[in-house]
């Protein structure tokens, strides 16, 4: 609150400051197109403006003072959304998220809502590039997202005409963002029919043509079609292009609007769509059927769900720290390509490779008969038993699972082989605590159940002095995630590393071990053998220690003070 | 048939009989106005030089909302048509638009005869001799020319590529 304040404060110094100049300015302002758009959001002439266009404005969110609703970009400053970073929308409100984020690039480069979109969705809503792009080339930019004439037609309109004669291509009021009245098709210059390239009619009245800004004409049937079709094509219509061949104009809601009314709102729908799938700071709810959406500005973060999902901000994965979301996404790969693999280790059968029989590998010797079939093959790499010869270097290549140690072996085979010996040892353990994570939530589940028992067994206990159960059991579930994904961290920390790094961390995963296991533990017994200091003691130890491991990880892991 | 042929496509048909590309014909089939035969010669000066190649057009119920279906008959050595025929041209995919005709689709395809782009190729054997070895490209194109597009030259008939 006291940051808003202080913004109020030095919104009113400038008001002060400027006030006279603007305010007697303000009538006439009709030469200055920029400054023309402020007139239109509100009744009054705002008289705190800077010249827009470029406002180096350090604070561009700077509330409104007094009874002025003027704001450069109104709902950023409203406090709900500064509060919560990721914060999660319902999908009935994306169309005020977007409008938010268009508001701000139409101020600032002074275009119309439909260009600002189709910008946007070029630069896959990067605001600061799409500003470093402009400005570095506004034309080639322009013509880039395919608004070059919608743009400059409307700065055309504007130099030429008289603004009340101009009906305002884009008029941000807060009440209805998109009221703007499209502009009719220029007059025509002569009374001749017209023909549309479309259907060839060429007997057609300039009132039954129509263009995008490009000035394309073709009859409002062929625009109907051609706008429908696009739609009916589904998420890509967003990019659709004006009909003309060669033409880049890209097409927009005004055009559907116009022409194609009845597909307005599956239009609109697609054009969320995209905004949620190329905005690197809006994700999808992963939920079931769920159409949440998760909105960051830092760009990271772990959300839960009114859906019960949480999820990672950035890369929709459930949350996984301390691992970053790239290495979660290399593992999850490599768990995926190794998954037969893995499988096999961690099972004690096997297929046989040729008649699928199972097998199970009840002795140490690794030549394996198949009873079914009698094919022979090594339980360690599955291939025939026969290409274990001299020439293939002997049937040990394939002992090295067990026999550790021999790192002298710099044979391709060796490597690759301790580096499968490497990955399944963190696998082994991410595998555990995946389904330790997975009886956890069940337990979570069945705590419900517990806690009313709990409750009925003491007559003065209300559901409040049972809630640390719930608590405790919320904590083994987290743990048990946190854990599974140390392991994860782990695989990718350097091997070789000298600096402790590695020591340092593996120390503090151990103990985290320790402690969720005694916290299960405790927390697992029956009712009437139940600590509950120990579990609310123990629970409050185990989650500092992970918010401790998460932290000295974020860190750097540095040596810690 | 032609009760519901809209208008557009019998203004195209009109136009192209009437006032035919040169070195184009194009014809529609009598059974089935949206099918048209077509034939396009080969290109003075270019490898496909007095050859006369057979090509088939179809204009699905979408056109000219989508593109129309093209494919060449005779068998053709070039980047950018495959074994059936299939032609690698960006108007006929994500560059069309309703406001192209038939006429252009046909005179790009004659002006791919004239201007191979053996770095967008549909054959990708074809375009590698094509980048490797043009001279040997231009041979084959012209002995393919020879054996499937000149009267008398090429086996006949049955040479054609066989629709599946
Ligand atoms: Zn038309
Ligand atoms: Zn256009
Ligand atoms: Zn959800
Ligand atoms: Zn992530
Ligand atoms: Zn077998
Ligand atoms: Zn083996």
């Amino acid at each position: 609150m006291s940051e808003s304040d202080s913004e109020e404060i030095e919104y009113q110094y400038s008001d002060d400051s400027d006030s006279d100049a603007e305010e007697t300015a303000a009538p006439q302002e009709d030469s200055g197109d920029e400054e023309r758009k402020e007139e239109s959001k509100d009744e009054k002439p705002n008289p705190l403006k800077t010249p827009s266009g470029k406002h180096t404005n350090a604070n561009p969110n700077a509330p409104p003072t007094g009874s002025s609703r003027f704001s450069l970009s109104p709902d950023y400053s409203s406090p709900s959304s500064s509060t919560e970073d990721p914060r999660l929308v319902p999908s009935s409100s994306l169309k005020g998220e977007m409008l938010n984020v268009l508001e701000e690039i139409i101020e600032m480069l002074s275009i119309p809502e439909e260009a600002a979109g189709a910008l946007m969705r070029c630069f896959k809503w990067n605001k600061e590039k799409l500003i470093a792009s402009y400005f570095d080339d506004p034309e080639r930019c322009l013509q880039k997202a395919g608004v070059l004439k919608r743009v400059r037609m409307l700065e055309d309109r504007q130099d030429a005409s008289a603004p009340t004669k101009t009906s305002r291509p884009l008029t941000p009021s807060r009440t209805s963002p998109r009221t703007a009245t499209r502009s009719t098709p220029l007059p025509p210059s002569s009374p001749l029919p017209q023909t549309c390239l479309i259907c060839c009619d060429d007997d057609l009245t300039p009132s039954e043509m129509y263009s995008m800004p490009c000035s394309h004409s073709f009859c409002c049937d062929c625009w109907s079609g051609f706008l429908g079709n696009k739609i009916d094509e589904g998420p890509s219509c967003v990019y659709a292009k004006c009909p003309q061949a060669g033409c880049e104009e890209i097409v927009s809601g005004e055009e559907v609007k116009a022409m194609a009314p009845s597909k307005i709102s599956q239009w609109d729908k697609y054009e969320l769509r995209s905004f949620v799938d190329l905005n690197k700071n809006t994700r999808w709810c992963p939920g079931t059927d769920c159409t949440m959406v998760a909105i960051t500005k830092a760009g990271v973060g772990d959300v839960k769900c009114s859906c019960g999902t949480s999820f990672c901000v950035k890369c929709g994965e459930e949350p996984h720290t301390p691992v970053v979301c790239k290495d979660l996404s290399l593992w999850l790969e490599k768990c995926q390509n190794e998954s037969e693999t893995a499988n096999w280790i961690l099972a004690n059968t096997k297929k046989c490779p040729k008649c699928a029989t199972r097998i199970e590998k009840n002795q140490g010797c690794n030549h394996m008969v198949c009873q079914q079939c009698k094919h022979e093959f090594c339980w360690i790499c599955v291939q025939p038993w026969e290409d274990h010869g001299a020439n293939t270097g002997g049937y040990y290549k394939c002992n090295k699972f067990s026999d550790k140690s021999n790192s002298d072996d710099q044979s391709d085979a060796a490597k690759a082989q301790r580096e499968l010996d490497r990955y399944l040892h963190y696998y082994q353990r991410y595998h555990a605590h995946s389904q330790a994570q997975k009886f956890a939530k069940k337990q979570l589940q069945q705590t419900e159940q517990r806690m009313v028992q709990l409750q009925d067994g003491s007559a003065h206990t209300s559901w409040i002095d049972v809630q640390f159960l719930k608590t405790a059991t919320e904590q083994l579930v987290e743990c048990r995630r946190v854990l599974k994904y140390t392991y994860t961290f782990a695989y990718y920390l350097d091997p070789s590393d000298k600096t402790g790094k590695k020591e340092r961390f593996e120390h503090h995963q151990e103990m985290l071990e320790k402690f969720t296991e005694n916290l299960s533990e405790l927390s697992e017994q029956s009712l009437d053998k139940m600590d509950r200091t120990g579990v609310v003691n123990m629970t409050r130890v185990v989650d500092r220690f992970v918010k401790n491991l998460c932290k000295y990880v974020e860190d750097g892991m540095e040596i810690e003070d | 048939m032609a009760d519901n042929l809209p208008r557009r496509i019998v203004k195209e048909t009109q136009r192209l009989i009437a006032d035919p590309v040169p070195g184009i014909s194009a014809t529609p089939y009598t059974d089935n106005l949206r099918y048209f035969g077509v034939a396009i010669e080969g290109p003075a000066e270019t490898s496909y030089a007095n050859g006369v190649f057979q090509l088939e057009l179809f204009l699905p119920s979408e056109y000219p909302m989508s593109p129309p279906k093209v494919r060449f008959l005779t068998r053709i050595y070039h980047p950018n048509v495959d074994k059936l025929g299939r032609i690698c041209l960006d108007i006929l995919k994500d560059k069309w638009s309703p406001a192209l005709q038939i006429r252009t689709v046909l005179l790009s395809i004659q002006a791919l005869l004239s201007a191979p782009n053996p770095d967008d190729p549909l054959d990708n054997d074809v375009a590698a001799v094509w980048k490797n070895d043009e001279s040997k490209a231009l041979q084959l194109a012209k002995e393919w020319t020879r054996a499937h597009a000149i009267q008398g030259g090429g086996k006949g008939a049955d040479d054609a590529i066989v629709i599946d």
